[in-house]
């Protein structure tokens, strides 16, 4: 039975080496060229696959994602065969990239890094106060695999750490709101706040201007979830009156990001090119083919997304 | 029994205030109302006005509060005679995070996506792994400690530098004048945590540079006179180096003029690695004095001889 490799972003020989390197039996075929019979595939992993394709595969055991999202499956896949499972992609490496991405951005606004960058452009020596770590409200949206490391490391360094989620959540020294009536009241404490959310059609559009607006005035904003999370021309409205001061996004409504985009001329905005996190072939296969020897086992895999909640 | 105050005297009133809590025996005096000289046991005064110390008989400890002791006129202070630096945890936490800031934005490309930016150029540079991204830290007193540990937790290799050999587990230590340039060798970003002193003058110039892999960074939070400006900016200039963050100076505030200022490579910041937080130093000194009162020694006691 073959893992059918679906991809036109990543490397397949990569995956091929890794997966097999840790399942020597496993028949690891690329899309389209090897796919030979379609009811052989027991296994897809895919990134953007063409809505409705993953259905000529009637033995479908699980649908792989290539990424720790899933909503290019769930909200841009089209079709999927009922019933299999959706498996997200998330490993050690993944998670602690992401960590390092959100705890940078958390310390450069904390320390002004952006301001002396203004300053050191004019030529100005003048010394910025900033108030201890424990002072800093952090406000992260999401507390799922990676919202919660960078919670444990943003505790870790002494901030003031506060999480909104769909459900209860208890990690500690993170003050946790969930349910949308809390979100206000979470928000008006997030002096930075970082976006850590899964792409859903009750996630999409979130940071608009009333949501911004619902920020302390000065606040800075990190995303490195799914462009779609924000609106473009809400945030930058709030960019230009200073409701909010800085923005580090690594995702965009549209990537690449059109060169024409004002969030490149925009100076208060911190452009990364969806490199927050990366996977690599070597860290996920481990992970990988234990979970298809779960699946192989009758198991439940790790790292399922629930389809009703879309993730 | 008195402590005497020299210093900005907008803080005088805070120190005050704090003191009157912590010792509430001992009085608090602001020069230059120094009152009967032989009522003062302690002196806090980041750098004493000469002559001053000499006329207090009765004094048993100055307390300096900085970081670094290279400002101190150690002929104007009595031989024998204890010299304690007031530095706070808060201070050790702040330096230490500054370093591992710049280290970040210079490990995950930061930089160049600034530059990318200006030319609107969406262009995904390679995947930066801690693992192949050594670290070099010169120096391994209490600042260069911390902050190789915490870099080692991220997953980075770091190697140290002393003047005296060090033993620290995960990280390869280098020590004395020989053991420099081998530091220098195997760092892509180096972090300069060093005392100053006549041996740490000048020790990032044009040879400690050139022995670095090519492309590396350099973030300087300890003394701006162990830098030699030119060769910094020679080193940036040919590609040597790809960046450097700067928190020290030789002249500071660093005049308009001087090229640092304008250089795309540099960052700048104004000698704010870490900024004072007054209860926290008050509460050292507290302790520190209760210490000496009973014939134990203080925290940071300052090495004369070595100047650190």
């Amino acid at each position: 039975m073959a893992l059918l490799f679906m991809s036109t972003f990543d490397k397949s020989e990569d995956w091929r080496r890794a997966l097999t390197d840790a399942l020597p039996a496993l028949d690891f075929r690329k899309f389209p060229e090897d796919t030979g019979d379609p009811a052989e595939v027991e296994f897809v992993l895919v990134w953007r696959p063409k809505p409705g394709s993953l259905l000529a595969y009637p033995n479908l055991k699980t649908i792989f994602s290539l990424g720790a999202g899933v909503d290019h499956l769930l909200l841009g896949g089209g079709e999927l065969p009922k019933d299999v499972p959706i498996v997200r992609l998330i490993d050690a490496a993944l998670t602690s990239d992401m960590t390092q991405y959100v705890v940078h951005w958390a310390l450069h606004f904390h320390r002004s890094f952006q301001m002396y960058r203004v300053a050191q452009a004019e030529a100005r020596w003048t010394r910025l106060p900033y108030p201890a770590a424990g002072e800093r409200r952090i406000g992260i949206l999401g507390l799922g695999v990676l919202g919660s490391d960078a919670a444990r490391a943003l505790v870790a360094m002494g901030f003031d750490v506060a999480s909104w989620s769909r459900s209860p959540k208890a990690i500690d020294g993170v003050t946790s709101f969930h349910g949308r009536d809390t979100l206000t009241k979470f928000l008006a404490r997030s002096d930075i706040l970082i976006c850590l959310l899964p792409l859903t059609p009750d996630t999409q559009g979130l940071l608009d201007s009333e949501r911004l607006a619902a920020l302390p005035r000065g606040a800075f904003v990190i995303n490195p979830a799914r462009g779609a999370h924000v609106v473009d021309a809400d945030l930058l409205a709030a960019l230009d009156s200073g409701q909010i001061d800085g923005a580090a996004l690594d995702v965009f409504a549209r990537e690449p990001l059109a060169s024409e985009h004002p969030f490149w001329r925009h100076p208060k905005v911190i452009v990364t090119p969806h490199i927050a996190s990366h996977t690599t072939p070597r860290s996920a296969a481990a992970q990988l083919a234990a979970n298809i020897q779960r699946i192989r086992r009758g198991e439940q895999p790790e790292n399922q997304v629930d389809r009703a909640r879309m993730y | 029994m008195a402590i005497l105050f020299g210093g900005v005297p907008a803080v005088a009133e805070q120190w005050r205030k704090l003191m009157a809590e912590m010792l509430p025996a001992m009085e608090f005096r602001v020069w230059p109302e120094i009152g009967d000289p032989n009522d003062i046991e302690f002196v806090l005064w980041r750098h004493p006005k000469r002559g001053v110390l000499a006329t207090l008989p009765n004094l048993k400890a100055l307390f300096t509060m900085a970081a670094g002791v290279d400002h101190l006129d150690y002929d104007d202070i009595p031989a024998g005679f204890p010299i304690v630096r007031v530095v706070d945890p808060g201070m050790q936490e702040n330096i230490s995070t500054y370093a591992i800031t710049w280290t970040l934005y210079f490990h995950r490309h930061f930089h160049a996506y600034e530059e990318q930016k200006t030319r609107h150029e969406w262009k995904v540079l390679p995947t930066a792994i801690p693992e192949k991204t050594p670290i070099g830290i010169l120096g391994l007193g209490t600042l260069g400690t911390i902050t190789a540990r915490r870099l080692t937790a991220m997953g980075f290799p770091v190697a140290g530098w002393s003047r005296t050999a060090k033993t620290l587990d995960g990280i390869e230590c280098f020590h004395g004048p020989d053991g420099v340039l081998p530091l220098m060798a195997r760092s892509k970003i180096v972090i300069v945590l060093l005392p100053m002193t006549a041996e740490t003058k000048g020790v990032i110039n044009a040879a400690s540079l050139a022995a670095m892999p090519e492309g590396g960074f350099l973030i300087n939070v300890a003394r701006g006179a162990m830098v030699v400006d030119d060769d910094l900016l020679a080193a940036l200039d040919k590609g040597q180096l790809a960046g450097a963050a700067l928190d020290v100076f030789n002249e500071e505030p660093l005049p308009s003029d001087h090229p640092f200022w304008a250089h795309p490579k540099i960052r700048m910041t104004p000698h704010n690695a870490s900024g004072p937080n007054v209860p926290a130093r008050a509460r050292q000194l507290a302790d520190d004095i209760l210490r000496i009162q009973r014939g134990k020694t203080p925290s940071q006691p300052v090495n004369r001889d070595a100047r650190y």
